[in-house]
């Protein structure tokens, strides 16, 4: 089983970071990045430009910024839960808001885990390289197979 | 008989007082008066009677009162004394048909042929067009204060806006300033000049800084926005807990704290403790150099009120620009004698400023300062909460 990594993010700045940062931390997996939320949402459901795409191949963990085009990132949090295909699916918001709201919105909406993008990029390299670890290595998801 | 004739004349000369001086009086009085019978026919008026319903007074005296009430309102029943129409306007109508408001109050006068009904009565148009006009003002006066309440949350909503676009819109290039020069040094750090070195350093030294000066903005801004909760604050234990977590931070410091025991206030437990973090961090930083630090708080009372007072023996400030203190950003001594962003003190305003009291500063440069601030909640007082004020 592949353990990819779907990278929600719009800015390719950060985009290159993160990419850069699970580099660093030895993070080989595959990692797909969508650029907008109906990108995200279309990877996930084998739709648009990803149709034809297993959907039963969900990725095992999702790192999603809140403020993304076209659809933001809480309404892709809530379509993917509300999904059974992929309501399971780890989610670890990363963003660089930490307004009340959108954290209280984010666990509300059944985000995983709520992390800020530090502007350090050596603590940007620790937090990733911990999101990888605790996500891709520590963390067991139940098997899906044979949910359609 | 001479006599008896002079009695008679001085009897009816009396009655003759009496009649012109009844006359004057009724005539003097302020205002409209009749008298009416049980049949409700007028039987006496006076001259007020006369101009305030247009009939001349030979013509009132003989008429049905009737004719000076509108139809609409024709139920008048002969009360006792008492002032009527308590809460209902009264009209009366005058002899080309208009009405006018009225307030009329009844006597009864019990005469050997049976029982009349004095009646006074105002015109009170004046008066009803004051209170017409004050009405709307005041509801005049309402629509403008809920007009301004909610301009004022539009503006709020936007300030909360903008300190979340602030958020995130400032910090991602300064990720990727920071985050590219580092990975430039990285790739070719040892093929740099010292010089290029050390610029790069101080690139990422400002995107560092600058990343902290937004945090504090953001920190300020919730402040501001945060809802006040008043209730009664242990200050003693709130600033030993404090003073402990500064200890923790520095375990090779020591410093002379003294604190006044059973040091209550009444404000919002949250926001006190981030005013007592901030004046007592300043406190620990600012007797870094002393060689005895001390530092002392206590409750003090000026003029009627509670401050609390954050004393220390350090660096102090230049009394020349205390009124720069508190504002935002703003340092009185350089980076690199005292780190720090400005904004400690701007934030102890607002907190201070939001439960309605006054913060205020004394030093004498190079011998310490202190720090005092009421909260205008003294005990049973009532916080007025502006819309963030």
């Amino acid at each position: 089983v592949t353990k990819t990594i779907l990278l929600v993010e719009d800015n390719a700045d950060d985009e290159e970071l993160t990419v850069r940062a699970l580099d660093r931390n030895h993070i080989a997996n595959k990692v797909i990045v969508a650029r907008d939320g109906q990108d995200a949402l279309d990877y996930m459901f084998a739709d648009g430009a990803w149709a034809g795409r297993d959907v039963e191949d969900i990725p095992s963990v999702i790192l999603l910024d809140l403020h993304l085009p076209k659809i933001d990132g809480l309404e892709v949090l809530q379509r993917i839960r509300a999904d059974k295909r992929t309501c399971l699916t780890p989610i670890v918001i990363l963003t660089s808001s930490m307004e009340q709201q959108d954290l209280i919105q984010g666990y509300g909406l059944g985000a995983n885990s709520y992390v800020r993008k530090p502007v350090e990029f050596d603590q940007f390299v620790k937090a990733v390289g911990q999101l990888g670890l605790y996500w891709l290595v520590i963390n067991e998801v139940p098997k899906l197979v044979g949910v359609a | 008989m001479i006599e008896l004739t002079s009695v008679k004349d001085d009897r009816s000369h009396a009655l003759n007082v009496g009649v012109e001086l009844y006359r004057a009086l009724l005539d003097a009085a302020p205002d409209a008066l009749l008298v009416v019978d049980t049949k409700g026919s007028i039987r006496v008026a006076n001259r007020q009677a006369e101009t305030l319903f247009g009939y001349r007074l030979d013509e009132l005296v003989g008429l049905s009162v009737d004719v000076l009430v509108p139809d609409a309102v024709r139920d008048v029943s002969l009360p006792k004394n008492r002032p009527m129409g308590a809460g209902v306007t009264l009209r009366g109508k005058n002899r080309d048909g208009s009405t006018f408001p009225v307030d009329i109050s009844l006597s009864s006068i019990e005469m050997k042929e049976g029982l009349l009904v004095s009646v006074a009565v105002r015109d009170i148009t004046e008066r009803v067009a004051l209170e017409n006009t004050l009405a709307e003002l005041h509801t005049d006066l309402e629509r403008r204060v809920e007009r301004r309440t909610s301009e004022l949350v539009t503006v709020n909503r936007e300030l909360e806006n903008f300190a979340y676009a602030v958020s995130h819109d400032l910090r991602a290039p300064l990720r990727a300033v920071e985050g590219f020069t580092r990975e430039i040094l990285r790739e070719a750090e040892s093929e740099l000049r010292p010089s290029v070195l050390a610029d790069f350093r101080r690139v990422q030294a400002a995107a560092k800084r600058m990343g902290e000066l937004i945090d504090d903005m953001l920190s300020l801004s919730r402040l501001t926005r945060q809802e006040l909760r008043v209730q009664r604050v242990d200050v003693t234990g709130l600033v030993d807990e404090v003073v402990r977590d500064l200890r923790n931070l520095e375990p090779d410091r020591a410093v002379d704290v003294n604190v006044e025991n059973e040091v209550y206030a009444y404000g919002d437990p949250h926001l006190l403790r981030v005013a007592f973090v901030n004046l007592l961090s300043n406190a620990w930083k600012f007797t870094r150099n002393v060689p005895l630090p001390q530092i002392d708080v206590r409750a003090e009372q000026v003029n009627g009120e509670t401050a609390y007072a954050v004393r220390d023996n350090g660096a102090g400030f230049d009394m020349r620009h205390v009124d720069k203190l508190f504002n935002p950003f703003q340092r009185l001594h350089p980076t690199h004698d005292f780190e720090g962003n400005g904004i400690g003190l701007a934030t102890v305003h607002r907190v201070v400023q939001r439960h309605g009291g006054r913060a205020w500063a004394e030093s004498v440069l190079g011998q310490g300062a202190t720090f005092r601030f009421t909260l205008g909640t003294d005990k049973n007082s009532v916080i007025r909460e502006g819309a963030t004020r």
